[in-house]
């Protein structure tokens, strides 16, 4: 699933990032707690969280995870966007909570 | 949808048979605790990994119908304990938040 | 000192009383049946490596001892092919499960053998006490030290040293100096672009750095954020040591539990502590040694094996 259709399904907002139709994402996970990201290990995945810490940044650039999905209309705080923007890893951002926009992206076929 | 039906249709593992009659109005996927009390609404279906003692006094404080713990993870035995004298309905699922969110969204909750 | 003295100290100082035969003994023990010939226990010997076969009924219950001199008076007299009944010692020198430190010391200060048979209520043999478990029953009592090896099998409570080359220089090096887990992860990020450099596959790379962040970040989460990221990378492997200077893992087994934490509620908030850090580095790496104990520093050291993509 192309970047650019997670933004339609869920509504988000592009954060960092550019040319997102040229980017794809095969699964999705979800999760607060970084250390259980990290022992997923799918570089093919977006990262769905609703943590705003630096951690998320360095968690999917460790694993190679092209982009991030904040939930809960959290703010991506300016550190964490410039941290992104250095280490090329779109984020996206919703106002919705964690389990609708899973629930959203799960329908439409793109796989845990 | 109550209790019974979501156990009936994820097929996951009944740790702790609550209250199966108890309404499930909403779902709600959080990890983190403070997040969970002050924003999960009453009557959810929560997925989490968080499986220690805190996640029945938050179920029970927010008044959760079922927990749905995720990623094959286990409550320790305090907990199911706890859990089974609260009526609150544990279940154990192989599958990832993201999955067991996505399942009870198709089956309609929202 | 005489053996009463030393055996006097201990007590005194109360050294070592929670080290009972069954804590310091190894349960993985080859044992042989009385019907068993002489040439099985000459093998026995030989493969695994020792130097005395204890011999158990039907119900594993210990009824005799062969040793290496035994096995070889057998071989002069040409009685390979004898049951071991005919050969073995029936009074056996064993230490029970409950024995003390102090008991099992003066058994091998007064009974010249190398290795003694630990036995429960009932005479059933559970172990084999051997100098080398006693000397690192002392280690441990000290240091915990867990050693994880996907190559071999997995022994925790044995010694293997950490690897030499830190000791001159190593290919990378970052000071860990954090406060709070804001800026945790910089080290981790820096070996990443390094590995990558070095021509590593992103596959070794991945584990390795996963596993050097969940290092790094247990620094700042428990060790006041002071500590060392260092790697050596070549001849298709990667060996990364963390270090700090403690409190230190007072539980090293606990610690290897997925789910067991010590983290606070504030940093579960911050999204860690959910106890699956040492879990996920033990995932990932291919080998994985700990060196920690209460108010000690801990070091970790994993290796990573380019071949295994």
């Amino acid at each position: 699933m192309k970047l650019s259709e997670v933004l339609e399904i869920t509504g988000a907002v592009c954060v960092v990032g550019e040319q997102l139709d040229a980017i794809e994402v095969n699964h999705a996970f979800a999760s607060d707690l970084m250390s259980d990201v990290l022992a997923m290990s799918r570089p093919d995945t977006l990262l769905i969280t609703g943590l705003t810490t630096p951690q998320i940044i360095r968690t999917a650039q460790m694993l190679d995870l092209p982009a991030i999905l904040v939930v809960r209309g959290k703010d991506v705080p300016q550190d964490v966007a410039d941290l992104a923007r250095t280490t090329g890893i779109v984020v996206l951002a919703t106002h919705d909570i964690m389990y609708v926009t899973s629930g959203r992206l799960y329908a439409r076929g793109l796989t845990g | 949808m109550t209790v019974h039906d979501v156990i009936e249709s994820l097929g996951a593992e009944v740790a702790v048979d609550g209250d199966r009659t108890r309404l499930v109005t909403s779902g709600y996927a959080c990890d983190l605790l403070s997040e969970v009390i002050a924003k999960a609404a009453p009557g959810s279906a929560w997925a989490t990994i968080q499986t220690h003692i805190n996640v029945v006094a938050v179920a029970a404080m927010v008044g959760i119908s079922i927990v749905v713990v995720c990623e094959g993870r286990t409550c320790e035995s305090d907990v199911v304990v706890r859990a089974a004298q609260e009526h609150l309905t544990i279940l154990y699922s192989r599958d990832s938040a993201y999955i067991v969110s996505g399942k009870l969204y198709t089956l309609g909750l929202r | 000192m005489s053996l009463e003295q030393n055996v006097e100290a201990l007590r005194y100082l109360g050294l070592f009383t929670s080290l009972d035969a069954s804590s310091v003994m190894s349960t993985g023990v080859h044992a042989l049946h009385p019907e068993d010939r002489v040439a099985a226990a000459r093998t026995l010997m030989r493969e695994k490596s020792i130097s005395g076969v204890p011999i158990v009924d039907a119900n594993f219950r210990l009824v005799g001892i062969i040793s290496v001199s035994k096995i070889i008076e057998a071989l002069a007299d040409g009685r390979l092919a004898d049951s071991v009944d005919s050969v073995m010692t029936r009074e056996v020198i064993s230490l029970h499960a409950h024995d003390t430190f102090e008991t099992i010391l003066s058994c091998f200060q007064r009974f010249k053998f190398g290795r003694f048979p630990v036995v429960e209520e009932g005479g059933k043999l559970v172990g084999m006490i051997t100098d080398t478990d006693v000397l690192s029953a002392i280690i441990r009592s000290f240091y915990s030290v867990y050693v994880h090896d996907q190559r071999r099998t997995v022994t925790i409570g044995s010694f293997s040293a950490l690897s030499k080359e830190f000791e001159n220089s190593a290919d990378f090096a970052y000071d860990i100096s954090s406060t709070g887990l804001e800026n945790a992860g910089e080290g981790s990020a820096r070996l990443k672009a390094f590995l990558q450099s070095k021509g590593f596959g992103e596959s070794v790379v991945r584990r390795a750095s996963v596993c050097a962040y969940e290092a790094e970040i247990n620094v700042c989460i428990h060790a006041g954020g002071k500590g060392s990221l260092r790697a050596i990378a070549r001849d298709g492997e990667i060996i990364v040591r963390v270090e700090d200077e403690g409190p230190g893992i007072e539980n090293i087994d606990l610690a290897m539990k997925e789910g067991w934490s010590t983290a606070t509620d504030a940093i579960r908030e911050l999204g860690f502590g959910a106890g699956m850090g040492l879990p996920n580095i033990r995932r990932f790496s291919d080998h994985l040694v700990i060196i920690s104990g209460k108010d000690k520093a801990t070091k970790v050291e994993m290796i990573f094996l380019a071949d295994k993509e």
